[in-house]
């Protein structure tokens, strides 16, 4: 039973407060992935879970036990640091069998363990050799080799792949969901980056601040975001944020009319007359040929196109704020053309200027109030 | 540069060359091919040297192992831990290194003469047993160790006690063989606190034992003598240099690089 409760939590440094009314629950096998900012509290909140933190306030249960008290080494969880933290005059076979000596397991037992989890990890070669000898990628996985040869509870990991260039956090990012699938561990996972929160986590947690703004499935934090913050920092390209005013059929900005579909009408009566904000993604406003029959359709000049290869982005400035989106990069599209670009709103969201939350149609379970 | 290595080694080759020499041609300038021994075996036999070898080497790494063990703990708990009034103690411990050793003479000799340790090896001993040249850099040492590796070891089972042990003392090992190195040679040679202590060979150790064995003839300096005596006693530091000087030169480099 590996399951994690937090409960009001709080973390202060004497005037500071980094983390803040934590509530949460993380189920026994999740994989999840808290992401956020530099400073959000994210590794905090890992540390606290570790017990190299105090909690200020609140209460922190692994299992059923309450575990405040109680020392790192007792609270049967294992940590993967960024920097991998591996003892440097140790071989790889020391090092991964450290937190067993400590804990006096036999000599045999220790060989056996050692040699299995070596092999999940493909570095059976390597076990003679020391930290300084292996390339970035190898160490990482000594690292991992430490953490789950203890068969601990809970696995977690202080943004592992940050390190690592770009085609190894690929490979290494689907070797840990595998390690996953294959040992059924619970894991914490803490990370800046979204695209290993999207795809590795079961839920992610998204933080800024040391306040939790938002926490479900990649699905439903990306279709579905609380607030601006996590509109923005989830997605790339980000969420394009306009601002305007809501008129009785239409969403004004700038120059532009935007008509409205009718099941969004009745939805925003209340706001007829507002200043709202929206927020709908690169990959919603279309340009494909001639789109000036279609209602929803804006005529904008661009200013800059990018080509990725397999994505090309437009963009394009209205109402003195820039937005993006995504093309067709077959197309031939120059900057400083003036083109219809479709803005399907099917995905779309509205958000309250001050408070910067979404506006709903229902109350949704979370734990941010409005 | 080789020149000022000769200047340098003249009156250590004068020492070797006077001491296998027989005593009648000490100081003459003949090249003869007449090399003997028994200039040790005089100097041996007419001072307790085994005994004072013995306190020498009592003394010396008794001082060294206790220093390890009171530095490292201090160095740990400077480095790593805080506490109120940290600063201060702290300071006080740099203190230390800037008195004159001389000027403790007197007041340690009266707190010998209370605790009645005049005249032991132990109380030779006591006034080093806390070195804040130890501790000093031990601490620099475990500050540069990464802080992840503590935490690490906190994690998979380690008290305070086993994190030292198995993390950062072996990590400082440099550290430990210039300390020791320093340590061993000052102690090794010291001559005026122990002679103030102690009169009687048996606590004695190879540095009073040789001054007075050089200054006890009657008719004058035997330098055949008094040379083959100082060589018994300077052979086990020079011995040392030469073994560990690929570990003092690697030491003083491993520091430097970071």
């Amino acid at each position: 039973m590996a399951s994690l409760k937090f409960e009001d939590i709080e973390k202060n440094y004497d005037d500071l407060t980094v983390v803040k009314d934590l509530n949460l629950e993380i189920n026994d096998e999740e994989f999840i992935v808290f992401v956020g900012p530099s400073g959000c509290g994210k590794s905090t909140t890992l540390r606290i879970i570790a017990g190299l933190e105090e909690i200020s306030k609140g209460n922190l249960y692994i299992g059923d036990k309450s575990v405040n008290q109680v020392e790192p080494k007792d609270r049967n969880v294992s940590m993967v640091f960024q920097n991998y933290a591996l003892f440097p005059h140790l071989n790889v076979y020391d090092n991964i069998a450290f937190g067993l000596r400590a804990r006096k397991v036999p000599e045999k037992e220790i060989k056996e363990l050692v040699t299995n989890a070596a092999g999940i990890l493909g570095i059976k070669n390597l076990l003679a050799r020391k930290p300084k000898e292996l390339s970035g990628g190898q160490q990482q996985r000594v690292a991992l080799g430490r953490s789950i040869v203890r068969k601990p509870e809970v696995f977690l990991m202080d943004e592992p792949l940050s390190n690592l260039d770009a085609n190894l956090k690929v490979q290494m990012r689907s070797e840990i969901t595998k390690l996953h699938k294959e040992l059924k561990t619970t894991t914490i996972y803490v990370t800046h980056d979204q695209i290993e929160a999207m795809t590795m986590a079961d839920r992610i947690v998204i933080m800024k601040d040391g306040v939790i703004q938002q926490v479900g499935t990649p699905k439903e934090v990306y279709n579905y975001p609380n607030n601006v913050f996590v509109g923005k920092f989830i997605g790339q390209p980000a969420m394009n944020f306009i601002n305007g005013i809501l008129k009785e059929d239409a969403f004004i900005f700038g120059e532009y009319m935007l008509p409205l579909p009718i099941q969004q009408i009745d939805f925003l009566r209340n706001y007829i007359g507002q200043e709202l904000i929206l927020g709908i993604r690169p990959e919603d406003i279309h340009y494909e040929g001639d789109y000036s029959l279609q209602k929803s359709s804006l005529n904008i000049k661009v200013d800059k196109v990018e080509l990725l290869g397999s994505e090309a982005y437009a963009y394009m400035n209205v109402a003195g704020e820039e937005i993006i989106s995504r093309i067709n990069p077959r197309l031939d599209i120059k900057s400083q053309q003036n083109l219809n670009f479709y803005f399907d709103l099917e995905w779309a969201h509205f958000f309250n200027p001050k408070s910067k939350n979404r506006l709903r149609k229902t109350e949704l379970k979370n734990v941010v109030n409005q | 540069m080789y020149f000022l290595a000769l200047l340098w080694v003249i009156p250590l080759l004068w020492l070797i060359w006077t001491a296998i020499r027989p005593s009648q041609l000490a100081t003459s300038l003949s090249f003869s091919v007449d090399f003997t021994l028994d200039n040790f075996i005089d100097a041996w036999q007419k001072a307790p040297f085994a005994q004072y070898y013995l306190n020498t080497f009592y003394i010396v790494f008794g001082i060294l192992i206790v220093q390890l063990i009171t530095a490292t703990l201090a160095a740990y708990v400077f480095a790593r831990l805080n506490f109120w009034g940290k600063k201060v103690i702290f300071i006080l411990i740099l203190v230390q290194l800037m008195i004159p050793i001389d000027v403790l003479i007197f007041p340690n000799y009266n707190v010998l003469r209370d605790l009645s340790l005049l005249n032991t090896k132990l109380g030779i001993m006591i006034p080093y047993f806390a070195t804040a040249f130890g501790i000093f850099l031990l601490r620099q040492r475990f500050k540069s160790v990464p802080y992840e590796l503590e935490e690490v070891a906190k994690l998979e089972g380690c008290g305070i006690l086993e994190t030292i042990w198995k993390v950062y003392v072996p990590l400082a090992k440099p550290t430990y063989i210039a300390f020791g190195l320093v340590s061993v040679s000052y102690h090794w040679s010291s001559f005026l606190w122990p002679l103030i202590v102690t009169d009687s060979a048996q606590n004695r150790p190879l540095t009073v034992g040789l001054s007075l064995f050089a200054q006890s003839f009657e008719t004058g300096a035997q330098w055949a003598e008094v040379s083959a005596a100082t060589f018994m006693v300077i052979f086990p530091l020079l011995l040392a240099f030469f073994i560990f000087q690929k570990e003092f030169i690697s030491s003083f480099m491993q520091s430097g690089i970071k």
